[in-house]
């Protein structure tokens, strides 16, 4: 356990330059908007005096290198500046989104897992019949359909045509429902961003499971398995799959930030208030204090996401290494 | 003839189809007494090790084939058998460990688990009589520590540790037949010893028959009763442990004797028998043997394969200079 | 000998056959297409405004009266042309940083890698409107933004490659010989790495499609009246057009999709052709 530690510090060690490197050019980005950066880091209500102080304060009249400081120690106290749209501090703004984006993330790779594992698994231990072909073919489709034509197709069967689910949005407009109504209603709303979401991420995950386990079906622990009389359900269920979950479990987390990636286009879509959309329409209303922060601050989720894979990638094999 | 537990007639096995079908077992038979240790010698890509996993029904079924022949166990005929049907018989009749003890253990499975099993399988057993009686196996091979063992991981115990958990487990459920597919290969010598030591303990006190595969000619010495010397997937002698070394007729089971080390005088070159064992694909007419043979004699020996001939009580030889009455040598 | 190997290998592969195939049809479409139809790329037909498919129009007309057939043709010349030199930007920036990073070692290796380790904090679409935003939307910054964001991967890969590779002698042997750094990387280390990179670049090119659709998709890609598949397929946010006008989007979305497939299936193809460890 001893090893993992060290192992855990000098990754640790090893995210500072990464956070810094972040910063940096996030910090690029903000001066290379057109119109001027400090007078958005303060709340605009503030009187005309107050505004120069804080100006002067913010590092307006500093070389570029105290510049950076300025903002980064402006940064790590929580002001990213405010928006222009909400007239709000950036932080508040996304804050009050970002819980829309992970519901719809959260759900959206639970059912990522619960489809590409079963199929990846059947698609390994019936290696070459037509039903790994069929498995194989549906994940080469779901990982070329651009996200956002499968949206708008989805859109047009489901909503359109079918009436089924509503178009967008997270809740019915004018009504105000409580309890589980309100969560059915919402649940409604989700079905298909979730779907859409889940797409590409499914598919590479039922690719992956399937080479993993065909490359643990051929280890020689399964054969010391089967030649116990281990009926071959279990060993394909409790010795196999047991081995595949661990190493899945990292997989899993390095899907997260393309799932923020991807909520750009599918809350887009789908009119789903959660950060993707709002990155999109701070973008199109060049509200830059806002999009500099939603930038930041998936750059800095990414991180420490990939700094979890890592990590929990060490600690499972540490069990399968022999010091 | 009833002490006989394993009865193999003509066996043939091969993988691969069309053209690029190759026999890996060649129209092999033996017949393996209760209570004994036979040792199947051989380089490797003779067979040995496809011979016995076609016992076990282990071979990979979509490229492997059974083409002839039967297995013959307790009145049935393994070649012919179900998966449903090898699962019952599988670490309950027949047992088998591997040569890697670093790979053959499941990494996230705790040992006792692993012991457990197949007596949860076979044995029915549960809860603490279970726990007891792995605790017991774990004494029976010789693991220090038993209770700590059980709860341990794989990655925790050393290579001989390893291996000695592989016979606990293998031998859990009291089979009649142990397959041991060169267990000492991957461990040192003085593991090694200890392992046969316990092999041969085990053989003693449990009459658990053993197939010893190895291509050691020491750890037959040490270990076996009978042996089988297998070439290109034939067999080209049998006989017993003492014949073999006292006795060895066929020019392959000479040569392998000879280039023992310890054979050699000292000062002089290491014997080896010339050339290399040819692939599967590639064995020339007649027999497998004859290209590399410095005993080759007649045209026979490049055209026809010899069958075993009977030279004396249980001493067989596939050559041609001991056709039956005659003796060329 | 190696070669015809790796292609009845690449060919008994049913899919990659068929990818490879269809790849064929897209590219040679898209290089001749002003051949393939009879209309002007921008040609406006103020009688036929959005006019469904028929004979004289074969996919119908857009909101300006421009045949769709021909703007399809045209925009797979955009998106695929952007996907290619997109990839083309990734492997000279990948190849040449993951070189130098795997065989120089130390500091340059660790700067090189943290610099890679913080592209890959930002995912694609966030930081691509942001600079897209700041920059404008065109063709040219769409390739750079692909380019200069996605190199990492074939960065790591030849650098992953060069690292396992100059544990083994033949380096030492060869600088025995007297070549120098820029000898032995050019002519021993990079051939080497040649077929991940074969590869990685296939799959790139695919990923650059759908990166190129989706930014022109939102706007900020390639800007009107350039098609690309990419806005074409914006046309389908009107609710109108998404109801009623199938042929103004539908037949976009689909030349994408069948464009990756096909690559995909091509890549994958090649992925397991040039695989040492497949047993044949």
């Amino acid at each position: 356990m001893i090893v993992l530690q060290k192992y855990v510090f000098r990754r640790l060690i090893q995210t500072i330059p990464v956070l810094i490197g972040i910063s940096i050019i996030v910090f690029i980005l903000v001066k290379l908007q057109p119109g001027d950066p400090f007078s958005s880091m303060m709340d605009p209500n503030l009187s005309q005096e107050m505004k120069e102080k804080m100006l002067e304060q913010l590092g307006y009249n500093d070389p570029i290198l105290i510049q950076y400081f300025k903002w980064l120690m402006q940064a790590l106290q929580g002001n990213l500046g405010y928006s222009i749209q909400f007239k709000q501090p950036v932080l508040n703004v996304i804050g009050s989104r970002l819980g829309n984006t992970v519901i719809l993330s959260i759900c959206s790779m639970i059912l990522s897992i619960l489809i590409a594992i079963p199929c990846g698994v059947i698609s390994a231990t019936k290696q070459f019949t037509k039903t790994d072909y069929i498995v194989t073919v549906f994940a080469f489709i779901g990982l070329s359909i651009p996200s956002f034509f499968f949206g708008m197709i989805l859109i047009k069967v489901f909503s359109v045509n079918l009436g089924w689910l509503p178009i967008s949005g997270m809740v019915t407009t004018g009504v105000n429902l409580t309890g589980l109504s309100f969560v059915i209603d919402v649940a409604k709303h989700m079905l298909l961003p979730m779907i859409v979401l889940a797409l590409m991420n499914t598919a590479s995950l039922m690719r992956y499971t399937r080479s993993d386990m065909i490359e643990i079906l051929k280890t020689d622990y399964i054969r010391t398995a089967r030649s116990k009389g281990v009926r071959k359900r279990n060993v394909i269920y409790q010795h196999a799959l047991k081995n595949e979950l661990l190493t899945l479990i990292t997989v899993v987390t390095m899907q997260i930030p393309s799932l923020l990636s991807g909520a750009l286009l599918t809350e887009t879509i789908f009119v789903w208030p959660g950060i993707g959309r709002l990155n999109y329409n701070a973008v199109i209303s060049r509200d830059y204090p806002l999009i500099m922060g939603i930038v930041m601050m998936v750059a800095i989720i990414s991180l420490f996401t990939n700094l979890l894979a890592d990590i929990l990638y060490a600690a499972v094999d540490k069990r399968i290494e022999f010091d | 003839m009833d002490k006989q537990i394993l009865c193999i007639n003509n066996l043939s096995v091969s993988f691969g189809e069309g053209k690029d079908k190759v026999i890996a077992v060649d129209d092999v038979s033996f017949a393996f007494e209760k209570g004994r240790i036979l040792g199947i010698i051989g380089e490797s890509g003779c067979g040995k090790s496809t011979l016995t996993l076609s016992i076990m029904g282990l071979l990979p079924d979509k490229i492997s084939n059974i083409e002839n022949g039967e297995i013959l166990f307790n009145g049935n005929d393994l070649s012919k058998f179900t998966e449903k049907q090898f699962e019952y018989i599988r670490g309950n009749e027949i047992s088998m460990i591997f040569q890697e003890p670093m790979t053959s253990l499941n990494p996230v499975f705790k040992i006792g688990r692993q012991i457990a099993e197949p007596l949860k399988i076979h044995k029915s057993l549960y809860g603490r009589a279970l726990k007891e009686k792995v605790i017991e196996i774990l004494r029976a091979v010789h693991i220090p520590n038993p209770e700590k063992v059980y709860n341990s991981y794989p990655h925790n115990l050393s290579g001989g540790m390893r291996q000695r958990v592989m016979i606990a487990m293998a031998l859990s459920c009291e089979p009649e037949i142990l397959i041991a597919d060169e267990p000492t290969t991957a461990l040192d010598v003085t593991i090694q010893a200890q392992i046969l030591f316990l092999l041969k303990e085990l053989n003693n006190k449990v009459k658990t028959s053993i197939l010893f595969i190895t291509h050691d000619l020491s750890v037959v010495a040490e270990v076996c009763d009978e042996v089988m010397v297998l070439y290109g997937g034939k067999v080209v002698e049998q006989c017993n442990v003492y014949e073999l070394f006292d006795n060895a007729k066929h020019p392959y089971t000479l040569g392998l004797l000879d280039s023992q080390p310890h054979r050699c005088e000292s000062g002089k070159p290491l014997k080896s028998i010339e050339g290399i064992v040819p692939s599967l694909s590639d064995m020339p007419s007649g027999c497998r043997f004859s290209n590399r043979c410095s005993k080759k004699f007649c045209i026979k020996c490049e055209s026809d394969i010899p069958p075993l001939f009977n030279i004396r009580d249980n001493h067989k030889v596939a050559c041609w200079l001991y056709e039956e009455g005659k003796d060329f040598d | 000998m190696l070669k015809h190997v790796i292609l009845a290998r690449f060919l008994k592969n049913k899919l990659a056959a068929i990818g490879f195939c269809l790849l064929i049809i897209f590219v040679l479409a898209a290089i001749f297409a002003p051949f393939l139809s009879g209309y002007g790329r921008d040609t406006i037909d103020l009688m036929n405004i959005e006019s469904q498919p028929s004979l004289r129009h074969l996919f119908g007309t857009d909101e300006l009266g421009r045949d769709v057939f021909t703007r399809l043709l045209y925009g797979g010349r955009i998106s695929l042309g952007i996907a290619v030199s997109a990839t083309v930007l990734q492997l000279l920036i990948g190849v040449t940083l993951g070189c130098i990073s795997g065989f120089y070692g130390g500091w340059i290796d660790n700067a090189i890698m943290r610099i890679v380790d913080t592209i890959m904090c930002f995912p694609f679409f966030v930081i691509a409107i942001t600079v897209a935003a700041l920059a404008g939307p065109s063709v040219w910054n769409v390739i750079l933004i692909i380019g200069l964001l996605q190199w990492t991967g074939v960065a790591r890969i030849v650098r992953a490659e060069i690292l396992s590779i100059k544990q083994s002698e033949f380096i030492e042997a060869a600088r025995a010989m007297g070549l120098n750094s820029f000898e032995i990387i050019i002519n021993h280390l990079l051939p080497n790495t040649l077929s991940p990179v074969i590869v990685n670049a296939t799959l790139a090119v695919a990923q650059g499609i759908l990166m190129e659709a989706g930014l022109s998709f939102l706007g900020l890609g390639v800007k009107q009246p350039e098609p690309s598949w990419g806005n074409i397929l914006s046309a389908a946010q009107s609710m109108r057009v998404l109801q009623y006008e199938w042929w103004l989007w539908i037949p976009a979305g689909v030349l994408v999709f069948l464009s990756v497939l096909s690559i995909n299936f091509v890549g994958d193809g090649l992925r397991d052709a040039l695989d040492p460890k497949m047993n044949v």
